[in-house]
């Protein structure tokens, strides 16, 4: 994290080109490489009390999660599909041994091989996606040795139409990874059955890198004003999964009783607005003020840092043979641990994006970056997103009314004996702290995307 | 493609978590104790 720091504060507005057209050296990557690894220590703190409390004390998990987390800045830091491919693969293998590492837990084998499964089918689509637009463009750099971005070279192209499957392909194979509906399938298994430390991980790392690696490109490379709508646009089928995704994901979540599920559809929710940002900053042309990227960044830490708030929450209250998971396992939780009740409720209220939280300026700036881009199917988009919000407040204030308006006696689960550790604890401190400033102050958060 | 050492020096993010990363998987693989809680202190580092 201190290398990311040194290197944003050093890099300044330049963009640079590394290893070939491999990597790029800009902003908008060493903001994203900080957060990872900030979101990476934070995982690594979730680790050494559940897992004496779970028992699954597997040394494994520290050196996975650091490999893991180099995938995902290999792909805050792409400049090419090739990158971006290695950078899922890096990523995405560590994850799925983490998800695993329970061995005892059928539910945990379950969960990874659930995620497996799908995300070697993300990774067929990704590919084939990345070989018909290397057919199509000649090139698979996100700017060519003409200084002609990967959308310009497929316009130009002789053979379109290999383009716009390939184009289509990478849609799929990120909908995959950000769990997008209808390829959401493995989310919410996945987050149910891994222990938590590893599902805050992929609720908050992996779908942020995701996320970075869409931003990358189509937001960077097959972005402006050439490619997005048309014969050849990603935005049009991009729209749709936006829209679809935030209502499938809110109604979802409203029919579960478990947290943790109810997290895994939340956060597939969230997915939809990440899409809804990344359209209204594919549709601007680069380098055009368009506000866009910084929406996303700044949604992006705001999603990452409430999401390891709440799960270290969830954490800290599950105790050995019982993780509390129903709703119902919260009843009276205020009354005997006041400062969790309190952080899960400031995370679940940014989560909902209420102010004067972090989750409330993320929404609101990407919805603001949306009507920018005056587009009318991204202001049907903005229409569904706030009404979903509205919506989503409905179950995240079912675990608050759970913590603080129900009787301990009527906890069918007993007392509370939470897990005892040190760095849990400063998570779960640090997290809602961090949320409530960047919902005060927005103003430095918001200028690490631009 | 080229190749410029200099290149390496802006890719310090990506180098850290991944020499770290494997650090720690060769840790464990040598470690004989149960107690896993101080590899924690490691990958925070790292």
């Amino acid at each position: 994290m201190v290398a990311s720091i040194l290197l944003y504060r050093q890099i300044g507005s330049t963009v640079r080109p590394l290893l070939g057209d491999m990597l790029v050296a800009d902003r908008f990557g060493y903001a994203l490489t900080g957060l990872f690894s900030g979101v990476t220590a934070l995982a690594a703190m979730l680790a050494p009390g559940h897992q004496r409390e779970h028992k699954w004390e597997n040394g494994e998990y520290y050196g996975v999660l650091l490999l893991s987390a180099s995938g995902m800045t290999m792909l805050a830091q792409a400049g090419n599909l090739a990158t971006i491919f290695l950078g899922v693969e890096t990523m995405s293998i560590g994850v799925y041994v983490m998800c695993a590492l329970r061995r005892q837990s059928r539910r945990g084998n379950e969960a990874a091989m659930k995620y497996f499964l799908m995300g070697a089918f993300a990774t067929g689509f990704l590919l084939y996606g990345i070989a018909l637009v290397y057919g199509a463009a000649g090139t698979t750099a996100f700017v060519g040795k003409d200084g002609k971005t990967l959308a310009y070279l497929l316009t130009e192209s002789p053979n379109p139409g290999i383009g716009v499957a390939g184009v289509f392909l990478l849609v799929v194979a990120f909908g995959f990874k950000i769990a997008a509906v209808p390829f959401h399938m493995w989310a919410p298994d996945a987050y149910e059955g891994a222990p938590t430390p590893v599902t805050a991980f992929m609720a908050a790392g992996v779908k942020a890198a995701g996320a970075a690696a869409m931003i990358r490109v189509f937001g960077h490379a097959l972005g402006g004003d050439v490619l997005p709508y048309g014969n050849l646009g990603w935005a049009s089928p991009m729209v749709v999964l936006a829209g679809i995704t935030i209502t499938v994901g809110n109604i979802a979540a409203l029919r579960q009783d478990n947290i943790k599920r109810m997290l895994a559809y939340s956060s597939i929710s969230h997915g939809g607005v990440i899409l809804v940002g990344l359209v209204a900053m594919g549709l601007v042309a680069p380098g055009s003020g368009s506000t866009g990227q910084s929406a996303l960044v700044y949604y992006l830490f705001a999603y990452a840092i409430t999401t390891m708030g709440a799960f270290a929450v969830v954490s800290y209250v599950g105790s050995r043979n019982n993780e509390r998971l129903a709703i119902d396992d919260w009843a009276g939780l205020a009354s005997k641990h006041p400062g969790a009740a309190l952080a899960m409720t400031i995370c679940l209220l940014s989560l909902g994006g209420m102010p004067p939280t972090g989750g409330f300026f993320a929404k609101f700036y990407v919805f603001q970056a949306a009507m920018e881009a005056h587009d009318q199917q991204l202001l049907w988009l903005v229409i569904i997103g706030v009404v979903n919000s509205a919506i989503s407040i409905y179950y995240y204030l079912r675990i608050v009314t759970a913590m603080y308006f129900r009787d301990l006696s009527s906890n069918a689960s007993g007392p509370f004996a939470p897990t005892r550790s040190a760095a849990l604890v400063f998570v779960i401190a640090v997290c809602p702290l961090l949320v409530i400033e960047m919902g005060t102050m927005p103003g430095f958060w918001l200028g690490l995307g631009r | 493609m080229s190749f410029e050492p200099g290149d390496l020096a802006y890719i310090a993010p990506l180098l850290i978590l991944a020499l770290t990363g494997m650090m720690l998987v060769l840790a464990e693989a040598f470690y004989r104790g149960t107690e896993r809680g101080a590899l924690m202190g490691l990958a925070v580092a790292g």
